[in-house]
């Protein structure tokens, strides 16, 4: 199997300036600020996912409410719809969409696994057949690079041979993990503007904590702006997940923001922070709005569930998003009762709960943020678990296990 | 008299003032005025609404980025629980200032609430009405929902403005027997009504009521209409068709106009206005939003283009691919918040695909679009240009909206009745995939059929899920 040359690390400086704020004095959790070319980003972060350059019916002015300043767009989607020649002709995504903030691209590799029957991986790229047409195309390293150059987006992701953690096959998964590395050195060499747009690396290597600790090495002498964990959320267990995620953020360097990717529930976000983490996406929380599910402090509410049809409370009682604020308070005042009458009827009643599920995340991660910024996340970590399962003894024994390799016992 | 008890008189709930010359004279303008809410100025519309709000547009948009005075909603669609169960909105408490109807469907503070009994373009009904009832359509099915009910919910929700219930047949064919029975309901249906406004307690009041005009020719309404005219606290009248328009008596002319019939074009409009309505439900906006239309016309029209001398289309197709590198708003000067902050190539992609914020941006565009339309004609009813202006706007525009090629939201149950044997009217939901499974059989070899398989596990995944409009992609990161 082909061994890893020197690496030829990233030109400098960076697209964006890390300020590392606080650490906690017991978990591995940082609050820090993440400068980016579409401005200032407090980390940790959730970053809500508009796939199509689109968050799910909100339009920009409601997602700039909800807090977001971060967003995600898809690369695969992007290069297929409206295509690379749109998106250069209309000056990048930024402007097509009318967004000011700060976006996010992930570089398609994503879909190799969530389509993985129509894609081939070989050394040059991925080739697959366009779900539009199904003409045969080839993506490489070189063209991921070049659409997330059309496409302008402040923080670009690097291709990656990504397969299914749970794949028995360790020595693919080797080959993934290497040729991972490799194709980072194409993506650095591809990449038109360093000084713009900053390219994230992406740690593979599956469970197994060598193949994890070898990708970590050899991707952080490359020395990219910020660095991602990537192959997980793919079915894994989750104590596995935890493993993969505190051995990669303990060999990581302090200066430099750590996104793991495809994660997106509540109490992952929380555990994944305490291990070290700073940074997420997942489209679950705007996904699951469509269907009628509110993500709340004491858990997730199927609003289609007759229960709710005389229930004229917010969705959650002091939620300050502008769904469930009063009128009063500038809010829509929606009770849980209209958005029984209006989910999965009208588009407004997922645009309504796509708010509140987008606000949820952020505003959890701000509170998560405050707290280790006054070093109280231990608490914040008991309040929040106690919340959530408040009969004490049903917490989940995966985060338990995981946060007490962290110093903290549930 | 006790000077005291003067405060306490009730302030005028609604007024109307004709500000053209006669209030027989037709077209005229006008000015519909309801404390704390928007007035609406006439000629105008209101929008329609399904299930209490405006499809596409969520409150805080509502207030924040449109012009809209006021919205119709009917009752049909608040039912679905009933009669098992007392809907959700009898149940929800009011607040002070806040109406149960206002509350439960988050409209505006000051966006003014008309409440009818069924959706602008009702889903004809298997079922006839009865004495005591009239039909609707929920989401659960058709089922008659009793007049007395309906008078209730004047009083329970509150609405700014409550259309009296009238033995509406949406069929063009009826005999001379059913137009008897029409007018004896009708009449009937509204003595009950303008009773139970002299019966309301002063703490819920009855709000003002606009009175039916019946979808029949005037001589065949004559005796109805003259009874209306003993009645002194209707305060407006409901046009379900214009055809009767020409019966209303003197004494009722300076009654707004609320037409719920709906006009198949702007030129309709113009007619009906010539006609004498004064307030629109228009019923196409909405439908060419979905149907990925840009309402591109203005009045008076622009002077044409000297060369010219096909029609300008009434809208732009923003559905179409040759939109896809287009830089300009969705149309040329307008001011509205779609075009303020998005291109039609943009368009073009959310609606190629299927992302709900297209249609959301369709709607403020075109709900911009028919303000400025009404400012405008009022505008030109006041310099007298009024009758050259239509002359030319029918000349210079096409007669009827582009043809739909968009595909549009999923259709829903209350929204349309299928007939027997019908297709579907939703596509499925990964014909893309299909097609990529046909194109990788012809491809040969083994990579057909694992295209095959994984279409399948794809369609697997999406059954389970509930049906949302622009959810047919995969989202991911």
């Amino acid at each position: 199997m082909a061994e890893l040359s020197e690496p030829d690390p990233m030109p400098r400086p960076p697209a964006l300036k890390f300020d590392l704020l606080a650490k906690c004095s017991v978990t591995k959790a940082r609050a820090s600020t993440l400068h980016l070319p579409h401005g200032a980003v407090p980390l940790p972060i959730f970053m809500p996912v508009a796939t199509q350059a689109s968050l799910k019916g909100l339009t920009y002015e409601q997602l700039d409410a909800t807090g977001c300043r971060l967003c995600l767009n898809n690369t695969y989607h992007l290069g297929l719809k409206p295509g690379q020649e749109v998106l250069d002709h209309v000056g990048g995504a930024h402007k097509f969409q009318g967004w000011k903030h700060n976006i996010l691209t992930g570089s398609g590799s994503f879909q190799m696994v969530s389509l993985l029957k129509l894609a081939k991986v070989t050394e040059e790229g991925v080739r697959f057949l366009s779900p539009h047409d199904g003409s045969p195309m080839l993506l490489t390293p070189e063209h991921s690079i070049s659409l997330q150059n059309s496409i302008g987006s402040d923080i670009i992701m690097q291709l990656d041979d990504v397969i299914a953690t749970t794949s028995p096959d360790l020595e693919r998964m080797t080959e993934a993990m290497r040729r991972s590395v490799r194709w980072l050195d194409r993506c650095i060499a591809a990449h038109k503007y360093p000084e713009r747009q900053n390219l994230f690396c992406i740690i593979q290597g599956g469970l197994d904590l060598n193949l994890r600790q070898e990708c970590c090495e050899a991707m952080v002498k490359r020395d990219t702006p910020g660095i991602a964990i990537g192959g997980l959320s793919g079915g894994e267990d989750k104590e596995s997940y935890c493993k993969v995620v505190k051995t990669c953020t303990s060999l990581l360097p302090d200066n430099k923001p750590r996104y793991v990717m495809g994660v997106g529930y509540p109490e992952d976000l929380v555990v994944s922070v305490a291990l070290g983490a700073d940074m997420f996406d997942c489209v679950w929380p705007t996904r699951t709005a469509r269907f009628g599910n509110a993500v709340t402090a004491h858990g997730v509410l199927n609003l289609r569930n007759a229960i709710y049809g005389n229930d004229f409370g917010p969705i959650e009682e002091g939620c300050k998003c502008t769904t469930c604020r009063s009128r009063e308070d500038g809010g829509m005042g929606a009770t849980r009762s209209y958005l029984n009458h209006l989910v999965s009827k009208e588009t407004v009643g997922a645009h309504l709960l796509t708010i509140h599920n987008v606000f949820y995340q952020l505003d959890l991660m701000r509170r998560v943020r405050e707290s280790i910024l006054e070093d109280r996340f231990p608490q914040f970590i008991h309040d929040f678990f106690n919340k959530l399962y408040p009969h004490g003894a049903n917490k989940p024994d995966w985060a338990k296990k995981a946060l007490a390799t962290v110093g903290i016992v549930l | 008299m006790d000077t005291s008890r003067l405060s306490e008189l009730p302030v005028e709930m609604l007024s109307f003032t004709i500000l053209s010359a006669a209030a027989r004279a037709t077209p005229r303008i006008g000015r519909l005025s309801v404390p704390q809410r928007k007035a609406i100025l006439t000629p105008g519309f209101v929008a329609t609404t399904s299930r209490g709000i405006i499809p596409h547009i969520a409150p805080d948009v509502q207030a924040k980025h449109t012009h809209i005075p006021g919205v119709y909603l009917p009752i049909e669609d608040f039912l679905d629980k009933a009669p098992k169960q007392t809907p959700p909105i009898y149940n929800i408490p009011p607040l002070p200032n806040l109406s149960r109807l206002r509350r439960f469907t988050t409209q505006p503070d000051d966006t003014l609430l008309i409440l009818g009994l069924r959706r602008p373009i009702p889903v004809d009904a298997p079922l006839t009405n009865s004495n005591e009832a009239f039909t609707i359509y929920t989401s659960v099915g058709f089922r008659h929902e009793k007049v007395d009910d309906y008078i209730e919910a004047a009083t329970v929700l509150q609405p700014d403005i409550f259309i009296a219930p009238a033995d509406v047949v949406y069929t063009t064919t009826r005999s001379i027997k059913r137009t008897e029975k029409i007018l004896d309901r009708s009449s009937t249906w509204l003595d009950r009504t303008l009773r139970a406004q002299t019966d309301a307690e002063t703490d819920t009041p009855f709000p003002p009521i606009f009175a039916p005009i019946l979808p029949i020719a005037p001589e065949q309404q004559q005796l109805y209409l003259s009874d209306l005219t003993n009645h002194s606290n209707i305060s407006g009248l409901a046009i379900y068709d214009p055809i009767a328009l020409p019966g209303i008596p003197d004494s009722l002319a300076s009654l707004p106009r609320f037409s719920l019939f709906p006009p198949s074009s702007p030129h309709t409009i113009l007619s009906h206005i010539n006609a004498g309505i004064d307030i629109f439900t228009i019923p196409f906006i909405g439908e060419a939003s979905d149907a990925g239309l840009a309402l591109s016309f203005s009045f008076p029209p622009p002077s044409p283009s000297s060369n010219s001398t096909t029609p300008e289309p009434l809208a732009i197709d923003l559905a179409l691919p040759i939109h896809n590198t287009s830089l300009e708003p969705l149309s040329p000067n307008c001011d509205c918040h779609a075009c303020d902050t998005c291109t039609r190539a943009y368009m073009q992609h959310l609606l190629s695909a299927k992302e709900m914020l297209g249609w959301t941006f369709l709607q403020l565009h075109n709900h911009a679009i028919m303000h400025r339309f009404f400012a405008g004609i009022r505008a030109s009813i006041k310099a007298g240009t009024w009758e050259a202006d239509v002359i030319a706007f029918n000349e210079l525009y096409e007669a009827e909206l582009p043809a739909k090629t968009g595909a549009g939201p999923r259709i829903r149950g209350y929204q349309y009745r299928s007939g027997p044997g019908e297709k579907k009217r939703n596509g499925k939901g990964y014909g893309n995939l299909d097609r990529v499974a046909v194109a990788g059989a012809e491809v040969g070899g083994g990579l057909g059929a694992e295209l095959a398989e994984a279409v399948e596990q794809q369609d697997v995944v999406m059954e389970t899920a509930v049906d949302v409009p622009g959810d047919k992609i995969e989202e991911s990161g």
